[in-house]
């Protein structure tokens, strides 16, 4: 029942979200100390997580995620124990050794299936650097037992071809969108709709995760907000409108001209 | 004599319509030539903060590391003492990380200001960012504009309310503001009914170049409202005007 393959495997971020990471996008505060996340997308089974031999996250249940814990820098050891089980006699379902977490570094480690359905552990980096004024950050993840898929914001594919453990990462005007996702290239809703309140200044990461083949896939959310940038100014003198004194020359001009207009018809009368 | 009388007096529809059109335009141009220095009056309160030099540049002190080991291989080349802290930290809080459960909750959006005793009371706008990134502000200077991307009033942080002190067409309503005082009482009213009541702390004019903006569109700190518009001299190089007028208010006590 809980015997599930133990697999160490921490996923390496690679493809699309390495360019946005590439920009120094870690570290909001120095001092040796990351944030780290972890989230649970693993169906069907409540687990306890061990970080380094000490049980850090009891009775973890799929599809919920840890308030942010702040680690020093270091590498750390994380085992995932099926609810219950006690680490000195029993394997654990998911492990991972040596996990290298940088200081200043912002991650979310998620207990996830692979494509084939083997659970796993990777590590995401989550990008958390600063976004012009109104703008929003989406960062999708595929985290599930499924194919390559797309996913689509109001009906039209914002990404496509993700595949199991990638992400990609958007920036975008903050907004209300309407999300699915479906197999890569085709209209097969394969979750959602649903609504994502894509909110300024904020990095709303969005887990694909669950199984196709037990049709248990589902979205999980995780936002990380305070990436807002502030507007340039207060442009509040409607004299202020960039094109003001343009206007105004014309209308001057348009005044002037209309007179003349009006005086030269005039005189035309008096001549007449 | 009455053969060139009725001519001299009779206007066609036409050139009475263009004299009326000239009148007018000249009238509006003459608004926005004469005006000069608005009315001012002194600021109070404490003063503006420095302007800060932003939030540190993330990253720049981090090698950028983008993610984790492998693991297998992390432990063989650690760096001594680097490896396996202790984790002895309180369980986290675990949350349901649902669509459903993740949805925001806003507090209501802000529908109109009042300040009875300056005589403004002004419909509000939920207003963003232009596409050059500055605040956007209600064309109408009737209107004023609320910052939606930043804390609503009733929340922590700063609401920031922005309008025209002036339109092509004449005062706005924000020109008002330059009777504020402290003390001067000020409420908003929200889209649910519920009224916030202040009163006036601060006022300050800063050149619109070192306009603070990260003092006003903080998020987090002591619930205040920042009330913008615009003073000081007309600009014609720049087409608007010199300095920005912000009054800041605090929850009535």
């Amino acid at each position: 029942m809980r015997k599930i393959t133990a697999t160490t495997t921490a996923a390496l971020l690679a493809g699309a979200g390495t360019a946005a990471l590439a920009t120094p996008a870690m570290a909001m505060e120095d001092g040796g100390e990351a944030t780290v996340s972890v989230l649970h997308a693993v169906p069907g089974l409540t687990v306890d997580v061990y970080v380094n031999g000490e049980e850090t996250v009891p009775d973890f249940e799929p599809g919920t995620l840890t308030d942010p814990l702040m680690l020093p820098e270091g590498t750390y050891d994380v085992a995932v124990y099926a609810d219950g089980d006690d680490p000195e006699s029993a394997e654990p379902a998911i492990s991972a050794e040596g996990l290298e977490v940088p200081g200043g570094a912002n991650l979310t480690l998620a207990a996830h299936l692979a494509e084939d359905g083997t659970p796993m552990l990777s590590a995401f980096v989550n990008d958390t650097s600063t976004l012009d004024a109104g703008q929003s950050r989406l960062t999708v993840r595929h985290a599930a037992a499924a194919p390559a898929v797309d996913v689509r914001a109001g009906g039209s594919p914002v990404i496509e071809g993700l595949t199991n453990p990638n992400e990609e990462v958007l920036d975008l005007d903050a907004g209300t969108v309407s999300a699915d996702v479906v197999l890569a290239g085709t209209e097969d809703v394969v979750i959602g709709p649903a609504d994502l309140d894509l909110a300024e200044g904020t990095n709303t990461i969005v887990y694909a995760w669950g199984s196709a083949e037990e049709g248990t896939l589902d979205l999980a959310v995780q936002t990380i907000d305070g990436l807002h940038g502030d507007p340039g100014g207060v442009p509040s003198g409607q004299g202020g409108i960039a094109t003001s004194t343009g206007v105004l020359t014309v209308l001057l001009m348009a005044g002037a001209a209309g007179a003349v207009l009006a005086g030269s018809r005039l005189v035309r009368r008096e001549v007449a | 004599m009455p053969r060139t009388q009725p001519r001299r007096g009779r206007l066609s529809p036409a050139a009475a319509a263009a004299l009326l059109l000239s009148l007018a335009v000249v009238l509006g141009a003459l608004w926005g030539l004469q005006r000069g220095p608005l009315p001012a009056a002194a600021d109070f309160g404490p003063p503006a903060p420095a302007p800060s030099t932003g939030p540190a540049a993330p990253g720049a002190a981090v090698d950028p590391v983008p993610t984790a080991a492998p693991p297998g291989g992390g432990g063989d080349d650690a760096p001594a003492g680097r490896d396996a802290p202790r984790v002895v930290v309180p369980a986290p809080d675990v949350r349901d990380a649902s669509v459903e459960a993740t949805a925001a909750q806003r507090p209501p959006a802000p529908t109109r200001l009042l300040a009875p005793t300056l005589g403004l009371d002004v419909p509000l706008d939920a207003v963003g960012v232009t596409g050059d990134g500055l605040m956007e502000i209600p064309e109408d200077a009737d209107r004023a504009g609320w910052y939606r991307h930043g804390p609503a009033p009733g929340e922590d942080g700063s609401a920031v309310i922005a309008g025209h002190v002036d339109d092509l067409e004449g005062p706005g309503a924000f020109l008002a503001l330059n009777g504020a005082e402290k003390g001067t009482p000020v409420t908003i009213v929200r889209e649910d009914g519920s009224r916030l009541d202040y009163v006036v702390t601060a006022r300050r004019t800063t050149d619109k170049k070192e306009l603070p903006v990260d003092d006003l569109f903080d998020r987090e700190g002591e619930q205040r409202l920042q009330l913008i518009t615009c003073t000081g001299e007309w600009s014609e190089r720049a087409g608007s005007y010199t300095d920005n007028l912000v009054i800041t208010a605090t929850p009535a006590p």
